[in-house]
């Protein structure tokens, strides 16, 4: 009788799907996993675990690579700078952790959003900031105070609480949640979170997040020998930058004259937060 | 054949055709990344904000209409424009309301790590005297910053955008007349 059913749902193999490991990574599971992403590269995760030889699924075999395995994961605390970066990108991309940790090399977004709940939500709240938003917070505070502080000690919460107001913000359709599962290590890096959260304070108002810091210690600073006085320096600054004048008549031509009037107004609403 | 520049020139007024021409063809004859113009803000009198600036790096993802027909210029111009626009979409939060975005619109995941640093550099802002825009405006003197890949990343504040630098100097120039 000629079978129907494809071959890959054969009695055998059936069983081991039904089989397929949960929780907990053992030593000898990361250790096939490392080796053989490192032979054969992490293109394919659906059939990954197949090839490697591990009973689990291919979204489990992502997330321990990805979060844990991969060589180039940082270990350290987030430093400064990379905290004020991911102020900055939150302000401009919400909750979208990926699309952060994108930004960061060795982090994962797992630990940038536990970073958010946790540290810099919080500091925000405690700075008037309204952590949603990015700007400062309403007489609402005290209530939305209690509210993210009830919220950053869940931590399985997606996003930060949300103040108790009826009008939506236009910034809440960017919020979404990661639902992905929580790797095995989450505990211990939440725990070096906090011990990286109470060696940290707070230094300055949040005006001094969206202005860099001072130069404290300069590269190779070779200033001109004169000071410079009016446009006609400039000009003449920006002609010897110039190789070819041919190059400078083709952007003469254009005619488009791009609006600036909105990127006035635009960082008005940057500023703002630090009134 | 070079000739040399007039001794009478025209004003280079912020914001003005002929200003933009002249630092786009700046970052286009060196081949430089990106070129910012800092100017001080109207609602924070003394600080420098990022008032006009080019492109001119890695693209990731190009969003133009097939009907344009753009030289090589025109396009470090769009995509300077488009990357500027996608700055303001994501600050006033019109990236949810995705059915009124025009087609060409760029959104966060199409723009490389160059570009990202690119629009957080919009982000920023200086005092007198901070960063190396700001040393440079309080000392009213141009400011090299010779293999920054190398410089303390205090210096650039912005480092951990992303590990593979694209920029090997960085010019601060300041513009005494347009002080407030």
């Amino acid at each position: 009788m000629k079978r129907k059913r494809p071959a890959a749902l054969r009695g055998g193999e059936e069983a081991a799907a039904a089989a397929l490991k949960r929780g907990p990574w053992t030593p000898e599971e990361d250790e096939v996993l490392a080796r053989f992403v490192a032979r054969e590269g992490c293109d394919r995760w659906r059939t990954l675990p197949r090839r490697a030889g591990l009973l689990r699924c291919g979204k489990s075999c992502r997330l321990r690579w990805m979060n844990y395995l991969r060589p180039d994961i940082k270990r350290c605390p987030i430093a400064d700078d990379e905290e004020d970066l991911i102020l900055r990108l939150h302000r401009l991309l919400g909750n979208r952790w990926s699309l952060i940790a994108g930004r960061l090399p060795g982090r994962t977004d797992n630990e940038i959003k536990n970073y958010w709940n946790s540290h810099l939500s919080k500091k925000l709240i405690a700075q008037g900031i309204d952590p949603r938003t990015h700007k400062p917070l309403t007489a609402a505070a005290d209530h939305s105070n209690a509210a993210a502080a009830v919220a950053a000690t869940s931590y399985k919460k997606a996003v930060p609480a949300k103040p108790p107001r009826t009008a939506s913000s236009p910034a809440a359709g960017i919020e979404c949640s990661d639902d992905r599962a929580r790797p095995a290590d989450g505990g211990g890096d939440f725990a070096a979170m906090v011990s990286a959260a109470d060696a940290e304070g707070f230094e300055g108002g949040f005006g001094d997040q969206f202005c860099a810091e001072d130069a404290v210690h300069g590269g190779f600073d070779m200033g001109s020998a004169s000071a410079m006085v009016g446009d006609d320096d400039f000009s003449s600054f920006l002609d010897s930058l110039i190789n070819d004048e041919q190059l400078g008549d083709l952007f003469v031509v254009e005619g488009n004259d791009h609006e600036h009037g909105n990127g006035e107004i635009g960082h008005g609403d940057v500023m703002e937060s630090k009134q | 054949m070079a000739s040399a520049p007039p001794v009478q020139e025209e004003a280079l007024q912020p914001g003005t055709n002929h200003f933009r021409s002249r630092l786009a063809a700046a970052v286009r004859s060196i081949s430089w990344s990106y070129t910012i113009f800092w100017s001080t803000s109207t609602s924070l009198p003394g600080v420098l904000t990022w008032n006009d600036g080019f492109y001119n790096g890695e693209v990731k993802t190009r969003k133009i209409s097939n009907l344009e027909d753009l030289t090589a210029d025109q396009l470090v111009l769009r995509r300077s424009e488009q990357l500027s626009e996608l700055y303001y979409s994501l600050l006033s939060g019109e990236c949810d309301h995705r059915a009124r975005k025009p087609v060409a619109a760029l959104s966060p995941e199409d723009i490389a790590d160059t570009e990202w640093y690119y629009v957080v550099c919009m982000t920023y802002a200086f005092r007198p005297g901070q960063g190396l825009p700001g040393r440079s405006y309080a000392s009213n003197r141009s400011v090299w910053l010779c293999n920054a890949q190398s410089a303390d990343s205090k210096t650039l504040s912005t480092c951990a955008l992303s590990e593979e630098r694209v920029y090997s100097d960085n010019c601060l120039h300041p513009l005494h007349e347009w002080r407030a």
